[in-house]
């Protein structure tokens, strides 16, 4: 869940995407689709540890090491809200969220927007506990084939069509099932590009088995986000998601314009 | 004596052949040049690189790497490499060199303050001197001036600020002559504040696979009165983004000469000898479909403006002119 949270971060910080694999053939017949699906759940906590979620914190580094670009984030999670907030020195704050029916960015180089219902839309499905399981359950055309070598491991390959009608493949590990690697397709406001994460250093945080490192590649670029802290169901102030004087504006005029538009159209005089 | 002679001369041509590079740092330059030739191969937003022979190019200059005798010989040689491409933004920075401008001939603006408000480091660019000027002129008019486009908090900060205090001036000058550009985004959190319309953009970044748009986005009180963009032939990149964009979109009439013809979005990467590489990775196309590249952005009134820079500014009293006369005309 947090993989997609964080691909509008990582699309608007570089653009577009490189993927490369090693093939090699196996011997080992892939799973059906379903039951690799499944086992990946389960590897990453289950359905119950999952929708047992009510809130989340994570904190961490986010970096270009290329670029040698690096910086502090953090995700807060809680019901109807969200936030994303990374400070980077030499780019400054970028803040994105959800607060109930707004959803926004803010940072110190563009300023603020609210996001579009399709932008909403997907930062709400982020949020869900069950996203993981929505989004797998979701992809139709669903084929599995390998194993392919990933890194230092064996993976399946699941790949599928989202309700978008995007391919979408994922790599998930033939001994572990978790996910290493993900190939997919992110909208953001500049456009429509693919993504390649990989995941590593897989840790388990009360039930739900997550990776403390994802790279995340977008074109010539790749973002870097290292976990250092996983909270499941911290207590989080409301506070935190109060939304910037700037956004709370626009949301003003949003409202003022839909309530003009609405408005029946006067009548011409005969 | 003869026979010395001769040893003398063969030992000197030997002297002359023999590198005096270490081996390590040989190593690195060849790693560098593998890195920056692969660099190009793979990330080029052309994979064509418009028809020239990138293989026949890395069998000719490798040799002259590995056979350099100083870091100087070795970095001319990857940027002979970088020139073939015959394009802006493929560039090689030398480690821990800083960039200033060079007395005498560097502008500034007649009415800029001249002072360096900071030095900014910011990821492999070299380090670079930030000067930023805001003041309103006695004729009602704001006038910004900023070197680079780097670090946003401070720079989009006083930009901000310089555009509070314009709400009662007669209009808005931006200057961004001589200014070689810096972060790309800082070209639309800026054009963000002059616009009113959503669905706008600056222009479009072509990559290998994909488009991008330099989207804008109105701000809850934008800025409405006349908007003035200087440029010269020392604008470039960021800066042409930003001026080619505002006035395709019909919001800034731009003032001065042509610019730079150098707007090709980049990354810059370390290589393995401590210097860094810069490598552009799409093109751009402004909001009207010019591509900006070789071509540079023509403005609405050609104004020309030289050394040694004396005051009164024919730019900025150009810019002030237009702006009297919008005001005029808007009675």
């Amino acid at each position: 869940m947090t993989i997609k949270k964080f691909s509008k971060l990582v699309a608007a910080l570089c653009m577009t995407l490189c993927v490369s694999t090693t093939t090699r053939a196996g011997n080992d017949q892939p799973p059906d689709a379903d039951t690799l699906i499944n086992k990946s759940i389960e590897a990453a906590g289950g359905k119950e540890a999952m929708l047992a979620i009510k809130s989340m914190s994570l904190k961490g580094t986010i970096s270009m090491p290329a670029q040698k670009i690096s910086g502090t984030v953090e995700v807060l999670r809680k019901a109807d809200k969200s936030l994303l907030l990374a400070e980077i020195p030499g780019i400054g704050q970028i803040r994105s969220g959800i607060d109930g029916d707004i959803a926004y960015e803010h940072s110190d180089i563009m300023g603020s927007r609210l996001l579009s219902d399709d932008e909403k839309e997907k930062l709400l499905d982020g949020m869900d506990p069950q996203s993981q399981i929505n989004h797998f359950n979701d992809l139709k055309d669903k084929t599995v084939i390998g194993p392919e070598q990933v890194g230092d491991n064996m993976a399946w390959v699941l790949s599928g069509i989202t309700k978008k009608n995007d391919k979408e493949t994922h790599w998930i590990d033939t001994k572990t099932f978790l996910t290493l690697k993900s190939d997919m397709s992110i909208t953001v406001q500049m456009g429509k590009m693919r993504g390649v994460s990989e995941m590593s250093d897989y840790k388990t945080v009360d039930k739900i088995t997550m990776p403390m490192t994802i790279k995340q590649t977008v074109g010539p670029a790749s973002v870097v986000l290292e976990f250092t802290e996983v909270k499941i169901n911290p207590e989080i102030d409301d506070a935190k998601f109060t939304l910037p004087d700037e956004v709370k504006k626009l949301v003003e005029q949003a409202k003022a314009a839909k309530t003009s538009t609405s408005q029946p159209a006067t009548q011409a005089a005969p | 004596m003869k026979k010395t002679a001769w040893l003398l001369l063969i030992s000197l041509t030997l002297a002359g052949c023999r590198s005096s590079m270490p081996d390590t740092r040989r190593e690195l330059n060849l790693a560098s040049f593998d890195q920056i030739w692969k660099t190009v191969q793979d990330k080029h937003y052309d994979p064509t690189l418009g028809g020239l022979d990138w293989n026949a190019v890395r069998d000719e200059l490798r040799p002259k790497v590995a056979s350099a005798r100083t870091d100087d010989e070795a970095r001319a040689v990857m940027r002979q490499m970088l020139a073939r491409l015959k394009l802006s933004h493929f560039e090689i920075y030398e480690a821990d060199k800083k960039i200033e401008p060079t007395p005498g001939t560097g502008f500034v603006p007649a009415l800029a303050s001249t002072e360096v408000i900071e030095r900014v480091q910011f990821g492999n660019l070299p380090e670079l001197p930030l000067r930023c000027h805001s003041e309103m002129l006695k004729s009602n008019v704001q006038y910004f001036y900023v070197s680079f486009f780097i670090n946003p908090p401070k720079v989009l900060g006083l930009f901000r600020k310089a555009i509070e205090q314009a709400r009662d001036a007669d209009g808005f000058i931006l200057d961004l002559r001589h200014n070689p550009g810096g972060i790309g985004g800082m070209a639309m959190g800026i054009g963000n504040a002059f616009i009113t319309k959503p669905n706008q953009k600056l222009g479009e970044m072509i990559q290998r696979e994909m488009t991008f748009g330099f989207a804008l986005n109105p701000q809850a009180t934008p800025y409405t009165k006349p908007l003035a963009i200087l440029i010269d032939e020392g604008s470039a990149s960021t800066s042409e983004i930003l001026a080619g964009g505002l006035q395709d979109v019909g919001r800034a009439r731009i003032f001065g000469t042509r610019s730079a013809g150098m707007a090709l979005p980049s990354l810059i990467d370390q290589l393995p000898n401590g210097d860094t590489f810069q490598y552009a990775v799409a093109n751009y196309i402004s909001a009207g479909g010019q591509t900006l590249e070789g071509h540079g952005v023509i403005p609405d009134e050609a104004v020309e403006y030289k050394p040694p820079y004396s005051a009164p500014d024919p730019v900025i009293a150009a810019a002030v002119k237009w702006i009297k006369t919008q005001k005029e005309q808007s009675k």
